[in-house]
């Protein structure tokens, strides 16, 4: 039994910390804890010793499923020009609407006028 | 390992591209990376033994829990960087156990400045003036390093950094601005120092490890570098204060914009990192190994209750 403790080490759990209800967990680092229960606390202590959360999330770090850094080939897909997916990519809206005496509004726009009701 | 793959493996640092713990790395550069992060992590740990001495002693409730605040940081930053160090470290199957009892056999060193006396409140000032403003210089130029998981846990580690630095110049304020006794005290502890602060960023002449690292971007700013950044930013700082330098040598020339300084004593910082010879290296060393070993028992039943939970599942 002694021996086998001897043998046996902590765990290394990946720290996710959600800062407010409308973020995601984002992953801040790890711990090593003998347990889930400890992780999350070691987490709290490593950090978030000065700054607010409402969340952690700790997992196995045998756990994590990634892609690898050195094959970017899995990112294949973003290397085609995509402006027809982005906003820049419809910069002549303003010229025209010019034309027809309008300015160009934004998605900010919009949602700003729900906020001023 | 095979010629293209370490030309690869420096196309990608010469790139700027940055290393994670699980690519293909040269062996040596993975030693480099674990060498250098754990020692890191030590010194933090034992960073937090010349401060923790003033946390009975601090003169009000206010220093006292901001000097607690900052020994739990040192502390934290040692887990944060004993974390990084492991994960470069997993292939050689080195643990956490590992990295912490490689101090008690000297395998691993920590900063000559925590090897020093603190014997006055002024010196607890002092080490968050001038050493924490020195580690900030060297952390600041390691956020550049080709080490991904470095750089990234360096930037929180720098963030909660500029609060230690703060305190520590509050304190030297206080006593700046204090008695003729409080002044005295605090150019004594600037006197006691400085010339570990000269030591602490390293020889000039760089050993063949530091230029490794220097080759493979895991740093990428001389020794000297470093040196001349801190002297520059901080000898003003210490004049303005009406307090001096214990350097009759110390001055720049605007030519070359560059500070002339006296060599520290190379020899003797050297053997004393080398050996833990330090005034107060054996005596903290042995508090770390007591905390260490008299905790074994709680890990131990920590352990213990995990295989009850599993058996059990």
């Amino acid at each position: 039994m002694e021996r086998q403790i001897q043998n046996q080490h902590y765990e290394v759990y990946e720290v996710f910390v959600q800062r407010d209800a409308l973020s995601h967990h984002v992953h801040v680092g790890s711990v090593v804890a003998p347990s889930a229960e400890l992780a999350l606390q070691v987490a709290r202590e490593n950090f978030l010793r000065r700054e607010k959360a409402v969340n952690i999330w700790v997992v196995k770090q045998e756990n994590v499923h990634a892609t690898s850094y050195e094959d970017q080939d899995f990112f294949a897909n973003q290397v085609l020009s995509k402006s027809y997916r982005e906003v820049s990519g419809y910069a002549e809206n303003a010229r025209k609407w010019k034309a027809f005496k309008q300015v160009a509004i934004t998605v900010d726009d919009l949602v700003n006028d729900i906020k001023e009701h | 390992m095979s010629d293209l793959e370490l030309q690869h493996f420096m196309d990608r640092i010469e790139r700027g591209e940055k290393i994670e713990s699980t690519d293909w790395m040269p062996d040596d550069y993975r030693k480099l990376v674990i060498k250098q992060i754990h020692m890191h992590g030590i010194s933090e740990v034992m960073g937090a033994y010349p401060e923790k001495e003033w946390v009975p002693k601090a003169p009000n409730l206010r220093r006292k829990l901001a000097l607690i605040a900052k020994v739990q940081d040192e502390i934290g930053h040692g887990q944060l960087l004993l974390r990084v160090a492991e994960d470069a470290a997993k292939p050689l199957g080195k643990v956490r156990d590992d990295m912490i009892t490689d101090l008690f056999v000297n395998k691993v060193k920590f900063h000559n400045v925590f090897h020093m006396e603190a014997p006055t409140w002024a010196d607890a000032g002092i080490i968050g003036f001038l050493v924490d403003g020195g580690a900030i210089i060297t952390q600041a130029s390691l956020l550049e390093s080709s080490y991904g998981p470095y750089a990234r846990v360096l930037q929180r580690i720098c963030a909660e950094e500029s609060f230690h630095m703060q305190h520590g110049e509050s304190v030297v304020l206080a006593l700046a601005e204090g008695t003729a006794e409080q002044r005295e005290m605090l150019q004594a502890a600037v006197n006691r120092w400085w010339p570990s602060m000269m030591f602490f960023f390293g020889p000039t002449q760089m050993s063949s490890g530091a230029q490794r690292m220097m080759d493979y971007k895991i740093r990428t700013r001389t020794n000297e570098e470093l040196r001349q950044k801190f002297i520059n930013r901080y000898v003003p700082r210490i004049l303005a204060l009406g307090l001096t330098v214990p350097d009759d040598k110390l001055a720049y020339n605007a030519e070359t914009k560059l500070w002339t300084y006296t060599e520290p004593d190379w020899e003797w910082f050297s053997y004393m990192v080398q050996h833990n010879a330090g005034p107060k290296s054996q005596a903290r060393i042995e508090l770390r190994r007591t905390a260490h070993e008299g905790q074994q028992w709680v890990r131990d039943a920590m352990l213990r209750a995990r295989q009850t939970v599993e058996a059990s599942a």
